[in-house]
């Protein structure tokens, strides 16, 4: 959760548009006016604890401190908010004795709800899936020609642009990246040993950020076990034949696969 | 498409919904509490976790092969399920409520209108929610996870992002045996993982989290069909509109094949209702803190984000009951027992994040 610094920017973050935090709001009050007796002295006491035992910043701070801020938010989650404004509301509309008044409501209610609405609503929430895999076609395609391409019985290391990480190891588990997520993230290498700079050179070498020399790509290349290359189809071709050892086995219409052949085990 | 790959998945959404309901219909004949089909389903899904978690953890730390937990929990699956129908079957039955007043009165047109309409709504839900593709590193670390489990055979010893065998086994996620349940029938219907969290994790918690919905609204709204009809359209429509990336509603539209999905919209609304229950029927306390003894027992089994959410609406619901009612320090004691199991979880992740406890992959 960004900048966050206390309580109060967490939920005023966590609600989004202010109109559900008022919504949510409303439907507690509508809902302590409704009970009697025992249920209201519980419905305030746990309002109560709530803010005393958890939503407050001493327990931010403490959460922090031994967790992150960013999971945080989680403790909102004790609070059924979706299930208690869907509660109230109905009860709002329910509770009348005119239906007339009641369907009035009830319009109403969507109309405040398509006006709060913070989806951001577009046709990719509706659209049929690329595929039945539910990845894109280019991960699917790609994928498929290295599992087809690969000799070996081990794990194929492959080192690919950050969007196709997640796809490949969600695709098939034979899949190890060379580029591992928290050098993505611009944190220290996934792998233990000392290798940060071996992911960041072919990380850089992907993304044209920087050209290795033949020999840094070669110790990035044997030190990561690294078996394949996926490039963007703009970025310097013939480098990877000519200076890194590197086949050319397939062309998709953005990407190359490129073997390394420098590791016998493929 | 595959038509008879989505049979056989939607099969064990049903298959997974009758041994919930067969484990909850016994666990209520044992708590000896009143309840109906839909209390029954929750409780057997918590009932069915707290046993996977037994058998798998050990079977984690050991790090034995991941078909080992496969077939003994079949074995278990099998028994246990044997024995639920033998005390369901058995003198007294099922414990079925008292006669409920909806059942003597006929449906008006209205009702039937909005049940339709609510039916309609909750199939188009339904739809539109096994039509997201959303996939960030966790989801990519969940079902690296199952995949792992599957073409390697191991549980937790393989990073779930990189495929990197790791040199000790990472607490945030082997303490929760979630995802290796539902590689389970990935592995027994050889098919890939990522259809069992698709087309399994993700209806199958749509339907218990719909299901923990209806109980909360019942507790408020009564019995009345129109109610829960309006209500369960309101629930599906604010859980459509209203999204930012925190929300329980969030999770439900895209990201429900997560475990903090489960947790958002099924463990912690769980346990809401149950202290709801509590309020409104005192003479069943016992049976309640029993109920949520087994959603304590099983929720870190399912999500590792319930680790101190869950105790923390405990203590507030418990200090709640605490007041309210007499017999204190029963309650006291009963509140203490159901944090328990997440407390030493939440200890023993402690001590690993500060290198006292680790366990080596061998």
């Amino acid at each position: 959760m960004p900048d966050t610094q206390n309580v109060i920017d967490v939920i005023l973050t966590f609600f989004g548009n202010p109109g559900w935090l008022a919504l949510f709001g409303a439907s507690g009050v509508y809902l302590f006016f409704r009970c009697h007796g025992k249920k209201r002295i519980a419905f305030c006491l746990t309002i109560i604890f709530l803010f005393v035992f958890a939503l407050n910043d001493l327990v931010y701070e403490k959460v922090g401190e031994l967790l992150a801020y960013d999971v945080f938010y989680r403790f909102i989650w004790i609070v059924p908010a979706v299930i208690l404004m869907a509660v109230g509301i109905t009860a709002l509309i329910t509770d009348r004795k005119n239906k007339g008044l009641s369907i009035l409501l009830f319009g109403f209610t969507l109309w405040v709800f398509i006006l709060f609405e913070n989806t951001g609503m577009h046709t990719d929430m509706f659209r049929e899936p690329a595929n039945e895999y539910r990845l894109t076609d280019a991960a699917v395609e790609l994928a498929d020609v290295i599992l087809e391409d690969y000799r070996g019985s081990g794990k194929i290391s492959v080192a690919m642009p950050s969007q196709f990480v997640i796809q490949f190891r969600i695709y098939d588990g034979r899949f190890e990246t060379a580029i591992t997520r928290w050098a993505y993230l611009g944190g220290k290498s996934g792998y233990h040993g000392g290798t940060k700079d071996y992911e960041h050179v072919l990380m850089d070498l992907i993304y044209d950020n920087h050209r290795p020399t033949a020999e840094e790509f070669e110790q990035a290349a044997k030190g990561l076990g690294l078996d394949y290359i996926i490039s963007y189809n703009w970025n310097m071709d013939e480098w990877y034949t000519e200076m890194y050892n590197c086949r050319d086995i397939y062309r998709a219409k953005n990407y190359t696969v490129y073997k390394y052949e420098g590791n016998d085990a493929s | 498409m595959d038509v008879s790959l989505y049979l056989k998945l939607a099969l064990s959404v049903a298959l997974y919904l009758v041994v919930f309901g067969i484990w909850g219909a016994a666990a209520n004949r044992f708590l000896k509490r009143e309840t109906d089909i839909v209390e029954e389903i929750m409780i057997g899904f918590f009932l069915y976790f707290c046993f996977f978690q037994v058998i798998a953890i050990p079977l984690i730390i050991l790090q034995y092969a991941f078909r080992m937990l496969v077939f003994i929990w079949i074995a278990v699956t099998a028994v246990v399920t044997g024995i639920a129908l033998l005390i369901i079957s058995g003198p007294g039955g099922r414990r079925r409520p008292a006669e409920r007043g909806r059942h003597r009165k006929r449906w008006k047109a209205s009702e039937v209108l909005l049940v339709i309409a609510a039916a309609v709504v909750a199939v188009s839900a339904f739809v539109l929610v096994l039509r997201q593709e959303y996939y960030g590193w966790d989801t990519g670390y969940y079902i690296g996870l199952m995949n792992e489990a599957v073409s390697t055979d191991t549980m937790y010893v393989i990073d779930g992002n990189s495929g990197i065998y790791q040199t000790e086994l990472n607490f945030r996620y082997c303490l929760s045996s979630f995802y290796l349940q539902f590689t389970i029938p990935a592995r027994l219907m050889n098919i890939r993982p990522l259809f069992a969290a698709f087309y399994i994790i993700r209806p199958l918690g749509f339907i218990l989290a719909l299901l923990t919905a209806v109980l909360i609204g019942r507790v408020v709204l009564g019995e009345s069909r129109s109610s829960l009809a309006v209500f369960v359209i309101l629930y599906f429509l604010i859980n459509i509109l209203w999204l930012t990336s925190y929300t329980s509603s969030e999770f439900w539209l895209k990201r429900l094949y997560e475990a903090k999905g489960y947790c958002s919209n099924i463990i912690l609304p769980m346990a809401f209702y149950i202290f709801l229950d509590m309020y409104r029927k005192p003479s069943e306390r016992d049976a309640l803190w029993g109920e949520l003894f087994i959603v304590a027992f099983s929720s870190v089994a399912i999500s590792m984000s319930s680790l101190i959410t869950l105790p923390a609406l405990i203590g507030i619901g418990g200090l709640v009951v605490f007041i309210l009612f007499k017999d204190r320090i029963y309650t006291l004691a009963n509140m203490l027992i159901c944090m328990a199991p997440n407390i030493i979880y939440a200890v023993i992740f402690y001590l690993n994040t500060i290198h006292i406890v680790q366990v080596p992959v061998k």
